[in-house]
């Protein structure tokens, strides 16, 4: 079942009975206007792209072929891989209705995800996977397929998903005193009086006046969380040497001691599979480990309390997802990350995996905690 | 091994702890899902008993001197005792409420030391599957045992790095040493040389220590 069409091409006849949407002023660099929506340059190439893609369908419609979408994936590059994320471009062709009732439903999910990607960028909004999702969510089923291929579809039309329109639900947040120069030249004075901001408000940060800034902490607070695309450009550009930021400040990381928190540093550090071609522009290869380990856990008198609060047992899932860990090249024996490789291991052997809170058990609580670990990490450098 | 790394029907990456028979013809495996497989060194590795357990991950395996029995130790307290020879399970051995880290048979076969994270190291009768005595004494988990040659005495090492010696017959600690505060993974008795008894621990601090009794002359 196709989807509403919004738009019809010129010269070719739809079966859709809607008239064409208004097109939208490209927004111009230096202009002000702001009375229809807003679609920046890079947005209408994205557009364009659609549109082409569309127009294929519609005309293989009418020629009563078989209609298709090209879609590219990525798979891991044969052995030997040196980074973590190199990977081989794979085009395959989702065919409707195609050999199976389940190549049907993914070209309608793929021709979903396009008409709603396509709105979003006319109308000049970010739409969140989230938002896509709940469109639909009885044909798209679960989250991770939407996510998956919004992806895929960024990929296929070489794009980076921010101009897409499509963010991760805006998640990150950010309390300090700093400048960020946006894109046309605003200035957005950021200051801890007025508590934290939303990373995703600064969108179109171009350069991040860290003169004031001396050091830099991520808290990675969400259960099972990893950093939306808006948190991990926003701290690539403050570890990034420019001119407003000469020296950049030491950005480290708290995370849970579980193998998902260091999959979330890894993420910051190295990036993640499905952003990797992305990944240069959002890595902070510098971002450095302030906890927790496992030598943060049993030190107070507590420690090997039975039923200590705060300590879990490894899932079947934490396990797993150890196991994986340990296989990734910066991982191995003698890889990059040997440090990591051995909290992996000792959390294994331990058997149990700790949320951050556990060292609120600290006088002074974590907050605290954090304070004397980051005064004595900055003190010894 | 089949080409896929399987052994008898186990994937790689199964078996957590191991334990050999003295004459080596029999070795044991705990798993993740609380399995404890035997298999026989000498037939070509097959496998000659599967104990099933209520599934709590397997941490700790050991088989007595004879070959007649396996003990295991479970994340969730659990004891048990098997028979090789009839393929049953002997004893579910109550006392230990939190994960059982190592467990071992004396050398006569008559006893069974657990520990674990509840921090005491409990010993049971074989036969009768009763409890006979509670070590205290430890401040941390326990994570090694070992049994000296004649059973007189028991070495336990624990996560803070303490090693104790417990007399059995006083069902006491009479030694404790600190050489590290990091945690002890592993502790054996040596081999007796002359009269002087001696052990090794390795662990966390990244070393192999090896101790040996000061004698008179």
């Amino acid at each position: 079942m196709i989807g509403h069409l919004p738009w019809a091409p010129d010269g070719v006849g739809t079966p859709s009975e809607s008239a064409p949407a208004p097109r939208p002023n490209v927004l111009d660099a230096n202009s002000t206007e702001l009375s229809s929506p807003t679609v920046r340059v890079a947005n209408q190439l994205v557009i364009s792209k659609i549109e082409n893609q569309v127009a294929a369908i519609a005309a293989e419609f009418l020629l009563q072929e078989e209609i298709s979408i090209m879609i590219k994936t990525k798979k891991a590059a044969a052995r030997s891989a040196q980074a973590d994320c190199e990977y081989e471009a794979v085009e395959s062709l989702v065919q409707f209705p195609g050999r199976a009732a389940q190549e049907t439903w993914r070209f309608t999910v793929l021709l979903r995800i396009l008409d709603l990607l396509h709105e979003a960028l006319m109308k000049g909004t970010v739409v969140s996977k989230r938002n896509i999702y709940y469109q639909d969510p009885s044909l798209f089923k679960k989250q991770a397929i939407v996510d998956r291929y919004v992806d895929a579809l960024a990929f296929t039309f070489r794009v980076q998903r921010a101009n897409l329109n499509v963010t991760a639900a805006a998640k990150g947040l950010v309390i300090g005193n700093f400048r960020v120069i946006g894109g046309n030249g605003t200035i957005l004075h950021i200051d801890s009086q007025y508590g934290a901001r939303l990373i995703n408000d600064m969108y179109d940060q171009k350069a991040i006046d860290c003169s004031g800034i001396a050091w830099v902490l991520v808290v990675e607070k969400e259960a099972k969380g990893y950093p939306d695309l808006s948190s991990r450009a926003f701290l690539h550009l403050l570890s990034t040497p420019s001119e407003l930021c000469a020296v950049p400040p030491l950005i480290f990381v708290l995370v849970d001691f579980d193998p998902d928190g260091l999959a979330i540093m890894s993420n910051y550090k190295h990036g993640s599979w499905n952003t990797s071609h992305e990944n240069a522009q959002l890595n902070v290869p510098g971002i450095r480990w302030l906890g927790l380990r496992s030598q943060d856990l049993f030190n107070g008198t507590d420690a090997y309390e039975p039923e200590r609060p705060g300590l879990l047992p490894l899932s079947k899932r934490d396990r797993k997802m150890a196991k994986k860990m340990l296989e990734k090249p910066a991982m191995r024996e003698m890889g990059r990350e040997g440090e990591w490789r051995r909290e992996v291991q000792v959390m294994m052997m331990i058997g149990f995996k700790a949320e951050m809170e556990i060292m609120d058990s600290h006088e002074g609580g974590i907050a605290k905690w954090a304070e004397d670990r980051l005064m004595d990490e900055l003190a010894r450098l | 091994m089949d080409k896929e790394g399987r052994y008898n029907g186990n994937k790689a990456g199964e078996a957590w702890a191991i334990a050999l028979s003295e004459d080596g013809q029999y070795l044991g495996s705990t798993s993740y899902d609380g399995r404890i497989n035997i298999w026989d060194v000498f037939a070509n590795g097959a496998k000659i008993r599967e104990f099933e357990t209520k599934g709590s991950f397997g941490m700790a395996i050991d088989l007595s001197l004879d070959g007649r029995f396996t003990a295991s130790g479970h994340e969730n307290g659990s004891v048990y005792i098997f028979s090789n020879d009839t393929g049953r399970l002997l004893h579910s051995l109550p006392g230990l409420v939190n994960s059982v880290r190592s467990v071992a048979f004396s050398p006569g076969g008559k006893l069974l030391a657990a520990a674990g994270h509840s921090k005491v190291i409990a010993l049971y009768d074989v036969s009768s599957g009763e409890q006979v005595a509670n070590l205290l004494g430890h401040g941390a988990w326990i994570l090694s045992l070992d049994w000296s040659d004649t059973g007189e005495f028991l070495l336990s090492g624990a996560f803070d790095g303490k090693l104790k010696v417990w007399s059995i017959d006083q069902r006491a600690c009479v030694a404790t040493h600190t050489e590290t505060d990091m945690a002890l993974w592993s502790v054996k008795w040596l081999p007796k040389i002359g009269r002087s008894e001696g052990f090794a621990t390795a662990g966390a601090n990244r070393s192999i220590s090896l101790y040996r009794e000061a004698t008179g002359g």
